[in-house]
């Protein structure tokens, strides 16, 4: 099991960009170009992107 | 292919309440340059009949995304969102564990949010650019397992 749970606790707005194992977050920003600069300039090529959600909602499909 | 389910938090009237939710790596590309390959986390949703991302992905691949074929989403509750249809490329690629599964498709991209049914805003993982082309196990809460699907021959 992968827990984003602290990270999307404390980052509710924008683009988040996490290592490639999904653990820990890299760099913010409020748009999608923004994090991939920022986690190249961290040395970071290939991050895990997200969008931060809704998860006030539960899925049903 | 293996991947790990992911825990999200939410709070209800101060009380926290845990969720295991299929959220995925996977790689997406524009066929006409390979190379540039970016890593969205989106949700498994095996009952969303296409999938979709968010325009910006479109838009850092090169793609003029409104020259795509406009489609109508609708989800639970009436929600609507309109996506734009184009060839896309997508790979699963777990760090050399496993052989990586390639494929192309067509995928929406989307200017709109997401349905509020949907906790995801990055990308729904659905039949039509995805699911149809693999077999996927959910073992919840330990894995989602997803292969390529098995071609039976008949001699």
């Amino acid at each position: 099991m992968t827990d984003l749970s602290k990270i999307l606790k404390k980052h509710k707005t924008g683009w988040l960009a996490l290592t490639p194992n999904n653990e820990k977050l890299i760099a913010k920003g409020k748009t999608l170009k923004e994090v991939l600069k920022y986690a190249k300039k961290k040395g970071v090529d290939k991050p895990t992107l997200l969008k931060t959600p809704s998860i006030d909602n539960y899925f049903i499909g | 292919m293996i991947f790990p389910y992911v825990k999200v938090t939410r709070f209800l009237k101060y009380q926290k309440i845990e969720r295991l939710l299929p959220w995925i790596r996977f790689g997406i590309y524009n066929p006409e340059n390979k190379s540039n390959i970016l890593y969205p986390l989106g949700l498994l949703d095996s009952v969303s009949e296409i999938t979709f991302i968010d325009h910006e992905f479109g838009e850092e691949l090169g793609y003029d995304i409104k020259k795509g074929r406009k489609i109508e989403v609708l989800g639970v509750g009436g929600a609507k969102i309109d996506v734009y249809l184009h060839k896309v490329g997508i790979v699963l690629d777990n760090s050399g564990k496993d052989e990586n599964l390639r494929l192309e498709d067509l995928v929406g991209f989307s200017y709109n949010k997401f349905p509020p049914s949907m906790p995801q805003q990055t990308a729904i993982l659905g039949t039509l650019g995805f699911i149809r082309h693999f077999n996927i196990t959910f073992n919840y809460p330990s894995f989602i397992k997803i292969e390529n699907k098995l071609t039976l021959k008949f001699s």
